[in-house]
């Protein structure tokens, strides 16, 4: 268990510094907060949950992930580079002109990206759709979905979670990258989302509300607290911007570009939690 | 499959709602193993129970939910299924746009959007049970196809060829019960072709949805008074017959297009987009709902407003003629 728990960390903070190189390919405005905080989910999910690695895998058992939040495609893009599902190649088209690794997630299948995310609030309902033909279907796919905090303002979120647990759809895992804050500020002051697991548990959800950052609870999470015929929420409680000391709480660094003095500095802060953990 | 004078009769007093849904539909799944049919709380108005009894794993009803619909449809679709989305068209291709154009027109699932009771059918309803910018709406949407069939036996036809063909669609389904009979009897009906139902040689009159009936007898009208119109169905809005047209384009004088919507963004300003491409091409008027509302009331009173009785576009293209001559 410690071992690959070490492993996910591990992952996660190489994703960190990797989305620091991937500023040589954009030069632009990169989403950092919402995928510095992603981090350890998709770490988790990726290394240890996700049963979408092997090349032969037959679609109704490959599970899906889909990036509901699609500004955190950094985390996405770094997660499958790393773990050699995206090549070098690809990665560095990053921001280029016709490449498919967008800013923004948008859908292509080959590489692994299920589904397009920019616009908030829609993709819990597609989700819903995949898990709930795996259950009339019989397919073992899993199906799993981050949307972020600041998207649950989106009535259509509800909309949807109210039809998962309708449905029964034990076999979809919605995780909200709690970071409490959206692109204008704190969630708590435009929108708050107080007592999610109360709201959810009242919807007919299962709710396990875990530190984001801690591999082994979101693991535990992952693996276990399932409840028969309920959809599970896993409320992960993170630090927007999570790694690099000023990006962290700053909703400024929700949609920034990085460089000069500030590239530098985040890039020394990256180096050290690789090499010397946080 | 086949059809007969009886079942074109039966499909015209369901509708063409009726027609596709409690005729059409679980005949067409009775074969195409894919099918999947999910609704926004329309069931039994649109004539599902059919459908529901014989396939109850292959039906869902998402409440009144129209942006979840499209969403659980668009995920069914993406696994394989052909799935058909129905409920008014006023809510569908409006309150799910979002959803049609990120999952249906980007990604391009495998969903077959159906709107019903397009244009003012709901009358007495008012504006927000009407559908009068549907086509706009979902024509500018890339990878759609969109069809407006003009009788219950083409809007059968539409959703046969839908539940073929891979990708998106939209069809539009108007008229309530009791549709008019376009075609009384059986016909090859060809996606994205023009479909000329009547000849002649002066103007040439294009119409979709409910209005190629009317069309056609504001043709007989107009043959009465020395004015000889051809009648074209333009059933798939798109992708468009651009051979078609540039065929009326090139031999008539007087192009007229008709149809139960928005004169802004509706078929008429399709036709008109493309025929600004030719140096000489004729002059064209557009009939439809004014760029504004009409009060509510019966069909036909809200048809009036619009000009839409056969009467009034019988009127309209005499006075348009004469003034050409």
């Amino acid at each position: 268990m410690d071992e690959k728990i070490l492993c996910c960390q591990k992952l996660a903070n190489n994703m960190r510094r990797e989305m620091i190189d991937l500023v040589e390919y954009a030069n632009d405005t990169m989403h950092w907060g919402g995928a510095y905080s992603s981090a350890e989910i998709l770490a988790v999910l990726y290394q240890e949950i996700l049963n979408c690695k092997e090349k032969n895998i037959l679609p109704e058992q490959k599970d899906k992930f889909l990036l509901s939040k699609g500004h955190a495609a950094l985390a996405v893009y770094t997660v499958l580079h790393q773990m050699g599902m995206l090549s070098d190649e690809q990665i560095k088209t990053y921001q280029k002109d016709g490449s498919c690794i967008s800013e923004l997630m948008t859908a292509k299948k080959e590489l692994g990206f299920e589904t397009s995310g920019g616009s908030l609030g829609i993709n819990l309902s597609y989700a819903v759709g995949l898990a709930l033909l795996a259950k009339r279907k019989g397919y073992t796919y899993k199906t799993y979905v981050e949307v972020g905090d600041g998207e649950l303002d989106e009535g259509a979120i509800w909309e949807a979670v109210m039809s998962a647990s309708q449905f029964g759809l034990d076999n979809l895992t919605m995780i909200v990258d709690a970071n409490t804050i959206q692109s204008d500020g704190p969630t708590k002051d435009i929108m708050s989302w107080e007592n999610l697991e109360g709201r959810l548990e009242s919807f007919g959800w299962k709710v396990v509300s875990v530190d984001g950052h801690n591999c082994k609870e979101l693991l535990d999470a992952f693996l276990n607290h399932g409840e028969e015929q309920k959809p599970k929420a896993v409320i992960a409680n993170t630090v927007k911007g999570k790694g690099v000391s000023f990006f962290e709480n700053d909703y400024l660094w929700h949609d920034k570009v990085l460089r000069g003095a500030e590239l530098e500095q985040a890039k020394k802060e990256v180096i050290s939690i690789v090499e010397n953990g946080f | 499959m086949k059809v007969n004078s009886i079942m074109i009769k039966t499909w015209a007093k369901l509708g063409q709602r009726g027609a596709v849904f409690a005729a059409a539909l679980p005949n067409i799944a009775e074969k195409n193993k894919k099918i999947r049919l999910l609704t926004a709380d329309l069931a039994l108005l649109s004539g599902m129970d059919r459908f529901r009894a014989a396939y109850p794993e292959k039906f869902l009803n998402v409440g009144i939910a129209e942006q979840n619909m499209i969403g659980i449809a668009a995920g069914m679709a993406m696994e394989g299924e052909c799935v058909f989305a129905a409920t008014y068209a006023s809510f569908i291709a409006v309150r799910s746009l979002e959803q049609i154009r990120q999952h249906l027109s980007h990604m391009q699932c495998n969903v077959k959007v159906v709107g019903s009771s397009a244009g003012v059918v709901a009358a007495k309803s008012g504006i927000s049970h009407w559908a009068t910018e549907d086509i706009a709406f979902m024509r500018v949407l890339p990878n759609l196809t969109v069809f407006s069939p003009a009788d219950s036996l083409e809007a059968v036809k539409a959703a046969e060829y839908a539940a073929e063909y891979e990708g998106p669609v939209y069809i539009r389904l108007s008229g309530g019960l009791n549709c008019p009979v376009v075609y009384n009897m059986d016909y090859q009906f060809t996606p994205g072709e023009l479909m000329k139902i009547r000849e002649g040689m002066d103007v040439a009159v294009i119409a979709t949805g409910l209005m190629v009936f009317e069309t056609l007898k504001a043709a007989e009208m107009l043959e009465k008074q020395g004015i000889s119109c051809a009648v074209y169905n333009m059933h798939t809005i798109k992708p468009m017959d651009r051979d078609g047209l540039k065929k009326i384009f090139m031999q008539y004088q007087l192009l007229v297009t008709v149809e139960e919507h928005n004169v802004l963004g509706g078929m008429g300003s399709a036709v008109a987009e493309y025929k600004a491409e030719f140096q000489k091409s004729p002059r064209q008027i557009l009939i439809g709902m004014p760029d504004s509302f009409a009060q509510a009331g019966s069909q036909r009173y809200v048809w009036e407003q619009m000009g839409l009785i056969d009467w009034q576009i019988a009127e309209r293209i005499k006075r348009e003629w004469e003034r050409k001559s």
